[in-house]
């Protein structure tokens, strides 16, 4: 199982290990989708954990392939540029 | 071997259907006979058995005063009152059984499956049982003997229906469709209204079934908690019961009373197949 966690342009980290419960969780926890029990998590000096999922900057692929049912191709391509109030044109473009 | 199992598939199919069949067209049939036709025996083709008449349905549109009971008044009252209620009910069942599948409650021994229990317990008691509290409590309040109070007691009724189904349908819409939405930037709400409920169109056409179901046959709480003011299509038709029961207006009224559910179910039938899940998760 291969799990990508990019930082920045210049670093990100690779996990290559065989599947486990520890990756989805630290994952998860990254996006906002688990509290930790303890400790706290910074990015760029920030408290990470203070920031909502919705709002942190972070993009999450599951391993097996998720979309929204009730929207086309292109509906569930523009769907986070537009939550995320992205340019129209943009959207079309990337769509 | 095909053949045999073809030919017993569609017997069987015939059979049932002619179980299901057969009451309508029997209604029909009275319903267009006279005092004479009911009571002379059996006969069920118009004008070749019996002349047909249309006294059981006059019946139903005269006024008191002209030995009929104007069903008009109370059938809207009816309509008005199961939508309504029942619109309410899956609106705020939906939410509840939407928090009850996607997070976690825990006070002391209580925890979800209690609460869902809870919640679908309250249909498990006997009307009766309901019916004075809710009398004292609409009588103290000031709304016995109106719509506004039967809709407040049929959403008691029906929400815990809209819960039951709804919170088995959530369950079955994975989380990580969740998930993603708030990857995506959508917070809780949004998560909700613009993902979650798209793809649970289906079980909310079947909860609003259900809920418009049993408030439009409910006749115990119709007929205890109104008088004059207000009236609903049961309680009405039992009124054209005397000393002789006229088979052929209740025939009428009975088809008369269906025809609502009938419609609903042929309009909502199509949107049952959408919101297929089977796609979410490859």
């Amino acid at each position: 199982m291969i799990s990508l966690l990019i930082l920045s342009q210049e670093k990100c980290i690779l996990f290559l290990e065989e599947p486990s419960l520890e990756k989805p969780h630290l994952l998860k926890t990254i996006a906002g989708l688990l509290t930790p029990d303890s400790g706290n998590i910074q990015f760029e000096g920030k408290d990470f954990l203070a920031i909502p999922v919705w709002e942190r900057n972070v993009a999450m692929v599951y391993q097996q392939f998720i979309n929204y049912p009730h929207l086309n191709v292109k509906q569930n391509i523009e769907f986070p540029l537009k939550q995320r109030k992205m340019d129209p044109k943009f959207n079309r473009k990337r769509g | 071997m095909p053949k045999l199992y073809t030919f017993l598939k569609y017997f069987c199919v015939i059979l049932w259907s002619c179980f299901v069949i057969a009451p309508f067209l029997w209604a029909i049939s009275t319903s267009f006979k006279d005092f004479n036709s009911v009571t002379g025996g059996a006969t069920y083709i118009p004008w070749l058995q019996f002349e047909p008449t249309l006294d059981g349905w006059s019946v139903l549109f005269k006024p008191g005063s002209q030995g009929g009971i104007n069903i008009v008044g109370p059938y809207f009252n009816s309509i008005f009152v199961t939508f309504t209620a029942s619109f309410i009910s899956i609106a705020l069942g939906t939410l509840a059984a939407y928090a009850l599948s996607r997070y976690t409650f825990k006070a002391g021994f209580v925890q979800n499956n209690d609460i869902t229990f809870f919640f679908i317990s309250q249909r498990i008691m006997p009307p009766v049982v309901l019916s004075i509290p809710f009398f004292i409590f609409l009588s103290t309040i000031g709304l016995l003997d109106s719509l506004a109070g039967l809709i407040l007691v049929y959403i008691v009724l029906l929400m815990p229906i809209a819960v039951w189904i709804m919170v088995d349908f959530f369950n079955r819409v994975p989380k990580e469709i969740d998930e993603t939405a708030l990857i995506d930037g959508c917070n809780p709400f949004q998560a909700f209204f613009k993902v979650v409920l798209p793809n649970s169109i289906p079980g909310m056409i079947v909860a609003g079934l259900f809920c418009i179901i049993f408030g439009w046959i409910d006749f115990f709480f119709a007929f205890i908690l109104t008088f004059t003011n207000v009236q609903l299509l049961p309680v009405k038709i039992v009124a054209l019961n005397s000393s002789i029961t006229p088979w052929w207006s209740l025939s009428a009224a009975a088809l008369v009373s269906v025809a609502p559910l009938i419609i609903v179910a042929f309009v909502v039938e199509r949107f049952l197949s959408k919101g297929n899940l089977s796609g979410a998760l490859k």
